[in-house]
């Protein structure tokens, strides 16, 4: 099985955290359900992972310590997250970057901060860690409800699959539309 | 074929078409930020965190049927009642739910996001008011049984055990 979709990934102390189809993974094992990151690092063994709305705290086996959304973290849209050089955890948003403190609960603005902010990973993700992932995305066969999902988002058959299904869908379109025009023609006779 | 069993079977197609569009939708009643500052006269104290040890873990398992998402909690304490921001899945998506506890009982509850296809009539206050003066037994139980709604009894399982959470919690982080 070949995956097709877009994986953004950062590579961590040796560990690779991944995204794909709003899905986070941690050395190819599922985390969670998770919009597409946009910077992680790690901090005191606490992994930290970022996407424009959501922050989420990870064990380094990455169990789940918080999933903080928007009334835990900082307005605006989250560009990058980084380190400041004394340690801090810090969040660039649209146009403002934010501080927050050790425990992660509460932050502030911050002007012209030096950091680390995190970068994607230029080295490829190895395949031990891919085949992982493959495994948990083909899982142990398909749900029903999976295969609905998946026939009404086009993703069957590649890239045909959607035009099949936009196909599909002007055809009942036009179909439901002279369906209308027919009943009208009878029912005026 | 008729054109009307024709039309009948392409207005099936069209509904089965469309419903999985819409089913998905998160409804936002009210932010959870705003909730928190309403339910302290508009000055919320700082959040603080409970961690989930292995014996509260065990705790809420009991409660939930299942363990909590994540390791540690955030409230929001006054020293008089303190509020949780809880979630719990109905039957798919998560039910986020702020909860207010003061002198050991059920102040307030409310449905601040819900993202469930049914179920959302847990919503308004004919069923949430039912939670108000609620505590715990001696024996970890409810003081009340809650009414449930037709169609609606995996959202109302949910927020019965979000209420039993939350009291749980209060518990232990004694006033």
């Amino acid at each position: 099985m070949e995956l097709e979709s877009e994986i953004i990934g950062y590579e961590l102390n040796n560990k690779w955290i991944l995204w794909m189809e709003d899905t986070l993974f941690l050395d190819g094992k599922t985390v969670d359900q998770f919009s597409a990151i946009k910077g992680a690092v790690t901090h005191q063994n606490i992994i930290i992972v970022a996407s424009s709305t959501e922050i989420i705290l990870l064990t380094v086996e990455g169990d789940i310590i918080e999933k903080m959304s928007s009334f835990n973290i900082p307005p605006g849209i989250i560009q990058n997250i980084g380190l400041s050089k004394e340690n801090f955890l810090l969040i660039k948003t649209n146009d403002e970057y934010y501080q927050f403190d050790k425990e992660f609960l509460q932050w502030e603005k911050v002007d012209g901060i030096e950091a680390n902010w995190s970068m994607l990973s230029k080295n490829e993700i190895p395949e031990s860690i891919m085949n992982n992932i493959k495994n948990e995305y083909s899982g142990e066969g398909l749900s029903l409800y999976r295969i609905i999902l998946d026939m009404h988002a086009g993703r069957f058959f590649t890239k045909f699959g959607i035009f099949f299904a936009d196909f599909v869908a002007l055809g009942l379109i036009f179909l439901t539309v002279t369906g209308i025009y027919n009943l009208l023609k009878i029912k005026s006779k | 074929m008729t054109t009307t069993t024709i039309m009948k079977r392409h207005l099936i197609c069209w509904i089965i078409l469309l419903v999985p569009q819409f089913q998905f939708a998160e409804d936002i009643y009210q932010e959870p930020k705003e909730f928190i500052s309403e339910s302290f006269n508009n000055t919320p104290p700082d959040p603080q965190t409970l961690w989930l040890t292995r014996d509260l873990k065990a705790g809420v398992k009991k409660i939930l049927g299942h363990n909590y998402s994540s390791f540690r909690i955030r409230y929001w304490d006054d020293g008089n009642k303190s509020l949780w921001i809880l979630e719990e899945i109905g039957k798919v998506k998560p039910i986020t739910t702020g909860i207010v506890v003061s002198d050991q009982k059920i102040e307030r509850i409310k449905v601040l996001i819900y993202r469930e296809s049914h179920g959302y009539e847990v919503r308004y206050p004919f069923f949430t008011n039912q939670f108000k003066d609620i505590k715990l037994t001696s024996k970890n139980r409810l003081t009340k049984k809650i009414d449930g709604i037709s169609g609606a009894t995996l959202s109302v399982n949910a927020l019965t055990r979000l209420t039993h959470l939350a009291l749980y919690l209060d518990q232990q982080i004694s006033h």
